[in-house]
């Protein structure tokens, strides 16, 4: 057995070569979502991130802090402070950028100290590895005198050094956040000591709780939404009891001042009334002294006692004079505690979705290799069964059973299949979760390796399918075989016999065709079985370049076409508080001529969800202004949405919804599973309404919706107020400077620009291009495999048909084109086929990789149609080449001997 | 008939031949010479194993020699490359074999078309297997064909080349004594007509009286050669 597989090891290696792609893919594919997501768990375990986060309005004393570490079922509570800044790296020649400021915790939330040291001083940090890198080590970082005094006086210090790199488990996303300073984009965070900051009180408390099971399982969500509940309680008590100490206390001052004030009042009065009742006892009468006589009747005692009771105050009273007192006074509202999960973690939200992707599409193309596996088993091993046809016969004739003559050859693909099985295996949950991973390194800031799960399940079935696709297979073909009399086996089989194809029956087109393309053609229908094959694994590779560059062009347009073809403004402007007229007028007198047009708008946040039901998801509202009139006359206030904001269905323009309407985008719309006219339920911070669909408009990235102005007003608290606007500039301005310009006007709290959103995007997509390599390599090997295999066998079964052409004066070349024109015709149109399939194959991607942040179009450009024929015929051609020498190695003698 | 040049139309000059199987070395042919003049026929014979086959295949510039000389016409194929070796094949040389070799996806016509398309003065392919008699089975697969049909399109088909050497090994092997007869009557009569030179390879004794010449090779070495003055027509040999 050895001995026959050296013999053609080419043969062996195909089989084995093309079960490991098989196998490889389908358990690579099936591991990697387990992969990456036991990965992060086992990094955020490692760095104990937080489960839970509590941030109070009133922030937390010391006290409140150990309250909830007291609380069962938290393991570690510990406070943090944190601020976002401007602030300028030491070197830098970019001016001021918006930074987050953190202390470090030392027991939750622990930092990776990627280079350098942790800081010891107050005035030493720990930098950004997205920003930074090791050659920042030393730099200062300056917070700049640009903040806000609350800013300012929050930092002991204003200048960092960094001593550090470090990868936070906060920040394994390349999102940094959004702020309300300077761009509206943190650039960067960075981790100081808790000494830095001066504030008396904790921002936040990070609880590391007692949970259950892995990131996302249903234990983990119920672990955290009982640790929610019950933190909640413990800390809204605990914030109250304190709110209540400092009302309490606050109450007692005010008393005490009144009483104070009272007191003097009193004593002011009493004296002035004794000193009267002395220019009584000096005068004559009372009316010299000015006073009546009832009061000039009163004694010294009486007169005391009088003014006692004038100033006395009742409880009540004095509870408003206290009321009164205090309204003035700039004391906290009830403190409220907000309770977020590791949900709110920018990172932690999309990881899990992202993770998925790759199994939703684990599914076709295991299945595509399986069968190619299959065809090129079945080939193999007809092959070899055909050249032992007649050791067959003589085996058989000698008395061997069936059994013992087909154990050979089931242990010949066994093996192959086995190998091959095993190797792709490991090859598989090797390389797959390595080549995604690294793929996804450019949206996430992944630590080294991904863990390595061995899935025994998983094993065991790829071994089974990889049996399947080989012993399975062989023991069918065998079988037909050697049901034949061992006479018949004996005797040479008669090679197939020429037949005239259909295609002769046409004459005029038969007739035209040079000679050695009829031979072509012949062969061509002669083996409609390899005919079949080739079809297969060619188009097959054709149509996963397809899908590849189909992937790769569709994301990396999403950006580009959402920002040129539906979001048109070039910024997104938020004012720090909702517009007056007053407001409203003085920022037009800093804004006017930095924009082209302006348009005003109301955006809230809130939930929406089907009224029919279904889960809600967070969605911004915006409605737009169309009646507002500009008070300057050179600020162009543009009441045209259509210049904004590109609302369309099907090329068609949606009108905006009337009262009791909402306009939704596409993303959305699918992911909520609505359409036009159904019922939605949207809920804000002030109400909740019923609203109907009147239109879906088209996106490409991100969600909104628009509502009226009423609704707005309905469900959010001054909802009716312009609190944004979207702005055109001028053509010939650079956009991030006009938008820098833009922030200083009054009342702008943060300006986005649409091209930086444009950018970020797809930037963020540029792991692609490392997973769409491995794809090619993928597709490439597949069309290797199978053309090889082909050719192999062909070249095999017409070696004396090849032998005979070279006697006859056939040139190396002449002889080549006349095998290998076959497969250039069959490739060519495989490639045609493929193009097809393929796009049927991104079509069913698209389908599986539903976001709702995401739309995507099955488009594959004609670059990629292109790239995928060039490509598919590279490989052919690169396969034909490497068999030539085949074919001029065919001895002629030695081929023509044979008996036929 | 003799040629008046100073060398044979055909001529092997002290050819040797070996085979290397790692250490053993098999002399196919040892030091063999002999001549072949213009448009005769030459029947080599000898056992089997005695390295005719190995002649043949070096005289068609399908096999290299390891020492010695051969020439045809006047050029010396020894030191040629495999790309002259193809060349000399593809114009000067028509081969018939003991099993036809015909390619089983062309009809008949269409067989001695590839072999026509190739050459520069190729006689009309619809004209020489009309001449071999099988006009009518023209668009006949050779599955459809008899032994000795097939034969005939391997005939027409080194015909069709118009070469000047005609090589067959063994065609009479895999026929019948009629079929065969009436093969080697073909074969003498295309020689006679076209001046063509033929050389047969054969272990059939009985047939040499048709040739003007007869080579005996035995264990790779001459053993005899022997001129025919008047070879006799086929078809009254009997055996």
């Amino acid at each position: 057995m050895i001995r026959e597989i050296l013999s053609s090891p080419g043969r062996f290696l195909a089989i084995l070569l093309i079960v490991a792609l098989g196998v490889g893919f389908y358990s690579g594919l099936c591991i990697c979502q387990k992969t990456m997501i036991s990965s992060m768990d086992r990094y955020w375990n490692k760095q104990n991130m937080y489960d839970v986060r509590l941030i109070s309005t009133l922030g937390f004393d010391e006290d409140e802090l150990q309250n909830i570490q007291k609380q069962s079922g938290v393991n570690v509570a510990e406070g943090g402070y944190f601020t976002d800044a401007l602030a300028s790296v030491s070197d830098a020649a970019d001016g001021e950028e918006a930074v987050h400021i953190q202390s470090i915790t030392e027991q939750v939330n622990v930092p990776e100290l990627l280079q350098g040291r942790l800081p010891g001083a107050a005035d030493e940090c720990l930098a950004d590895d997205a920003a930074f890198d090791e050659k920042d080590i030393g730099s200062t970082i300056t917070v700049s005198s640009d903040n806000t005094k609350d800013t300012l006086d929050l930092l002991r210090e204003k200048t960092f050094t960094i001593t550090g790199i470090c990868r936070s488990p906060l920040y394994m996303n390349a999102e940094r956040g959004n702020t309300d300073i300077g761009s509206g984009r943190l650039s960067a965070y960075i981790l100081v000591p808790q000494k830095a900051f001066d504030s008396d009180y904790y921002h936040e408390i990070y609880v590391d709780a007692v949970t259950d099971g892995q990131i996302y399982s249903t234990a983990y969500k119920k672990s955290v939404s009982m640790a929610k509940k019950a933190l909640k309680k413990a800390a809204l008590s605990a914030a109250d009891t304190r709110y209540q100490k400092i009302m309490d206390d606050a109450r007692s001052e005010a008393k005490v001042k009144i009483e104070d004030e009272m007191a003097v009042k009193k004593k002011e009065v009493l004296e002035e009334k004794l000193k009267q009742l002395k220019q009584l006892q000096t005068a004559q009468t009372a009316q010299t002294a000015g006073m009546t006589d009832s009061a000039a009747s009163m004694s010294e005692a009486e007169i005391k006692k009088q003014i006692e009771s004038k100033f006395a105050v009742s409880d009540e009273e004095m509870n408003r004079m206290i009321d009164d007192a205090l309204a003035d006074a700039d004391l906290p509202d009830a403190p409220q505690i907000t309770v977020l999960t590791r949900n709110e973690n920018a990172a932690y939200a999309g990881f899990d979705s992202d993770a998925s992707i790759v199994s939703s599409i684990a599914q076709i193309f295991p299945l595509f290799f399986f069968l190619v596996a299959a065809l090129v088993c079945i080939t193999t091993m007809t092959r070899m069964i055909e050249d032992d046809r007649a050791q067959i016969g003589i085996f058989k004739s000698l008395g061997y059973s069936n059994a013992a003559v087909m154990s050979k050859y089931f242990l010949y693909s066994g093996s192959a299949g086995i190998l091959g099985g095993i190797g792709g295996y490991f090859a598989g949950i090797w390389l797959l979760p390595n080549a995604v991973w690294t793929g996804y390194a450019t949206t996430y800031d992944l630590p080294g390796k991904p863990v390595y799960l061995f899935d025994l399940k998983l094993f065991l079935i790829s071994l089974a399918v990889a049996l399947l696709c080989t012993v399975f297979v062989t023991w069918i073909r065998c079988h037909e075989d050697l049901d034949c009399e061992a006479a018949d086996l004996i005797r040479p089989k008669a090679p197939p016999i020429g037949k005239k194809i259909l295609l002769e029956r046409i004459s005029p087109i038969w007739k035209k065709m040079s000679f050695l393309h009829k031979v072509t053609l012949r062969n061509l229908f002669r083996y409609k079985g390899r005919f079949l094959m080739m079809l297969i694994g060619i188009s097959g590779c054709t149509a996963l370049l397809v899908a590849g560059f189909g992937i790769r062009n569709i994301f990396m347009g999403l950006g580009n076409e959402q920002y040129g073809v539906y979001t048109l403004y070039d910024g997104a402007v938020s004012f720090t508080d909702p517009l007056t007229d007053r407001t409203r007028s003085s920022f037009e007198q800093d804004a006017a001529g930095m924009v082209r047009s302006i348009i005003y708008v109301s955006q809230h946040s809130g939930d929406i969800a089907a009224s029919a039901g279904g889960s809600s998801s967070e969605i911004t509202f915006t409605a737009m202004d169309t009646d507002t009139d500009s008070s300057q006359d050179d600020m162009n206030v543009d009441t045209q949405t259509s210049h904004f904001v590109n609302l369309e269905q099907g090329g068609q323009v949606l009108s905006l919804p009337a009262d009791g309407e909402i306009l939704l985008d596409l993303g959305m719309a699918r992911s909520l599973k609505l359409k036009k006219g159904d019922q939605v339920r949207i809920s804000g911070t002030d109400g909740e309404c019923e609203l109907t669909v009147s239109g879906i408009y088209e996106n490409r990235l991100g969600n909104g919706a628009y509502i009226s102005t009423e609704t707005m007003e309905q469900c959010f608290e001054g909802g009716a107020a312009d609190n944004a606007a979207f702005v055109l500039f001028p053509d010939d301005v650079q956009v991030h400077q006009a938008g820098k310009e833009l922030l200083g006007a009054s009342n702008v709290a943060n300006v986005t620009l649409s091209q930086d959103n444009a950018d970020r995007f797809t930037s963020s997509m540029e792991g692609l291009d490392y997973i769409i390599f491995v794809v090619i390599l993928c597709a490439g090997a597949l069309a290797f495999i199978v053309i090889y295999n082909l050719t192999n066998i062909n070249i095999s079964e017409r070696m004396r048909e090849i032998a005979t052409v070279k006697v006859l004066g056939f040139y190396e070349n002449e002889a080549c084109a006349y095998v290998f024109r076959e497969n250039t015709m069959l490739s060519v149109l495989s490639g045609a086929v493929g193009l097809l399939l393929g796009k049927c194959l991104l079509i069913f991607i698209v389908d599986r990789i539903s976001l709702a942040t995401l739309v995507l179009t099955p488009q594959v450009g004609i670059i990629g149609y292109a790239g995928s024929f060039v490509l598919t015929m590279l490989f052919s051609w690169l396969m034909q080449l490497f068999m030539r020498h085949r074919i001029a190695g065919i001895h002629m003698a030695e081929s023509l001997k044979s008996v036929e | 008939m003799e040629e008046s040049q100073s060398r044979a139309y055909i001529e092997f000059s002290h050819v040797t031949k070996t085979y290397r199987s790692g250490e053993v070395k098999i002399n196919a042919l040892s030091d063999i010479s002999f001549q072949i003049g213009k448009g005769e026929i030459c029947i080599i014979v000898g056992a089997s194993g005695a390295g005719k086959t190995t002649l043949l295949n070096i005289l068609g510039g399908m096999d290299t020699l390891s020492a010695g000389e051969v020439w045809l016409d006047g050029n010396n194929i020894a030191g040629y490359s495999r790309k002259q070796l193809t060349t000399y094949r593809r114009y000067e040389i028509g081969f018939v074999f003991q099993f036809y070799n015909l390619i089983q996806n062309l009809t008949a016509l269409e067989n001695v078309e590839l072999a026509s398309q190739i050459c520069t003065r190729p006689l009309n392919p619809a004209d020489v297997l009309d001449e071999v008699g099988l006009h009518e089975r023209e668009g006949n697969f050779p599955s459809q064909l008899s032994g000795g049909e097939q034969q005939r399109v391997a005939i027409a088909r080194a015909l069709a080349k118009n070469p000047k050497l005609l090589l067959c090994d063994e065609p009479t092997g895999a026929l019948d004594y009629n079929t065969g007869k009436t093969i080697l009557k073909l074969l003498q009569d295309t020689c006679r007509k076209n001046n063509m030179t033929v050389v047969i390879v054969t272990h059939n004794l009985a047939i040499c009286p048709m040739a003007d010449r007869v080579i005996r090779v035995r264990s790779g070495q001459v053993e005899s050669m022997h001129v025919n003055e008047h070879p006799t027509p086929v078809e009254n040999i009997e055996w």
